[in-house]
């Protein structure tokens, strides 16, 4: 379990969460909803250690592995596909098994044809799929998800989505996953759960 | 096209040549030699070998002090962009630096120091500051998302260093380079003429001045000219040759 305990941040005088708590379930895709602003992707960042700024606990994270999803493919422009996925791999993988994982992620995400390719030559989905094939191939434990498909149209959307639900489903790990949309979190989550309040004070699951 | 632009080019050059010609009419001629007059000059200058001889002692000098600047100017600008401690512990000195005229430094150095070393230390402390300063905001432009995600991704200091913080600072290397080539060259032979340095650029055209030979002084300036120009397109080449400069062009 993950637990986000007496949790109290602000942004200088902007309060985003009061005495708040949340557990995580492990090997469940937890999908956290709540409108744009409310402090959704601060959650991720304190779980990532990017963001330390804050009174209360996080607990649970001790000794694993993190793998990331941002809202931007953050690809870095002067390296290939296949070197951006090396940028973060070399050294955690041994070199046989390396290539052979960023073959196959890069098979997945169908991007093998590209793997020489700068970013700037791909389209938003194609740089948005580089990135989920870099945050699986991280071998990891927990798996964070900041709005992976924002700003990307419903069809583009769709077809990352049912990528999404392959990659997830071949490795069963924690997902936390951010968003502001309740049919992508009915779509991939075990668990939705509704922050509530401004600043943020309480949540509560959502069954559909 | 290419025979468009050089067309221009030689037209922009007669120009400037008939302009400094008028000049050398108008003034006195003695003063302002004519660009035949000094061509000639120049002509006899290059048809002896220790014309070379003198070019290439200053242009070592001048490659000594830029290789040196730029190697400290790196080196310290990415540790000022990495810790703040040493940015603001450097603040000092570099503005001291770059405020300081480039005479007092020669005459300071020619106290200090023997004078053989005086235009080369001269030309590293006046390319120091710009290499560094560029360095520094190079290193400071780096994406913040791409270093957030180098630090999720857990990516060791020296790949995130090689891969991630030195190409971003490339182009503002290159830029901090371009500019000094120039400011290296004049701050180098000022230092020679004041400190005396035999077989140099500086002595002859001190030379010049002195025994009034102004037609040697002209000729002796168009040279420098020259030799900067052939660094600077000799950098830019080069500069063309690192790719990832050449990627980072068509982002």
């Amino acid at each position: 379990m993950i637990t986000l305990r007496n949790i109290h941040k602000s942004f200088g005088q902007l309060k985003v969460m009061e005495d708040f708590s949340i557990d995580f379930e492990e090997g469940q895709v937890t999908c956290l909803l709540g409108p744009s602003g409310c402090g959704k992707s601060t959650i991720l960042k304190m779980l990532s250690e990017l963001d330390g700024k804050y009174s209360g606990a996080v607990i649970g994270l001790e000794n694993k592995k993190l793998s990331y999803v941002f809202q931007e493919s953050r690809l870095i422009p002067w390296l290939t596909v296949e070197e951006n996925l090396l940028y973060v791999l070399e050294g955690k993988l041994p070199e046989e098994i390396l290539k052979e994982r960023i073959e196959f992620f890069l098979n997945k995400v169908e991007l093998t044809a590209f793997r020489n390719a700068y970013p700037n030559t791909l389209s938003g989905g194609m740089k948005q799929r580089v990135s989920l094939a870099r945050a699986f191939s991280m071998p990891h434990d927990i798996l964070l998800m900041d709005e992976p498909f924002q700003g990307l149209d419903d069809e583009l959307k769709d077809q990352l989505m049912t990528l999404l639900e392959e990659l997830i489903c071949l490795d069963k790990k924690t997902v936390i996953m951010v968003t502001h949309d309740l049919q992508e979190a009915s779509r991939l989550g075990d668990k939705i759960i509704r922050l509530i309040g401004c600043p943020i004070t309480q949540s509560e699951e959502i069954r559909i | 096209m290419k025979q468009n632009k050089l067309r221009e080019g030689f037209l922009i050059l007669l120009f400037w040549i008939a302009l400094w010609w008028i000049l050398s009419i108008i003034a006195n001629k003695f003063y302002v030699p004519s660009p035949l007059d000094t061509g000639k000059v120049l002509i006899s200058l290059l048809s002896t070998a220790l014309t070379y001889k003198i070019l290439l002692s200053s242009i070592i000098r001048v490659l000594i002090a830029l290789s040196i600047g730029i190697g400290l100017g790196v080196v310290l600008g990415i540790l000022a962009g990495m810790y703040e401690l040493v940015y603001k512990t450097l603040q000092p000195i570099i503005i001291a630096i770059k405020s300081t005229p480039v005479v007092s430094f020669i005459i300071l150095l020619i106290i200090l120091v023997e004078d053989a070393w005086v235009p080369s230390l001269c030309g590293i402390l006046l390319c120091f500051p710009i290499i560094y300063y560029n360095v520094v905001e190079g290193y400071k432009m780096v994406d913040t998302e791409l270093i957030s995600m180098s630090t999720i991704y857990k990516v060791p200091f020296h790949r995130k260093l090689k891969k991630l913080y030195l190409p971003s600072t490339l182009p503002y290397l290159f830029a901090g380079v371009l500019t000094s080539i120039g400011i290296c060259w004049k701050g180098t032979i000022a230092a020679e003429v004041i400190a005396f340095i035999n077989d140099s650029v500086g002595q002859q055209l001190y030379d010049g001045k002195v025994w009034m030979d102004y037609d040697h002084v002209f000729a002796w300036t168009f040279l420098i000219i020259i030799c900067s120009l052939c660094i600077e397109i000799i950098t830019k080449r080069l500069i063309k040759k690192v790719k990832y400069y050449e990627r980072f062009k068509v982002i």
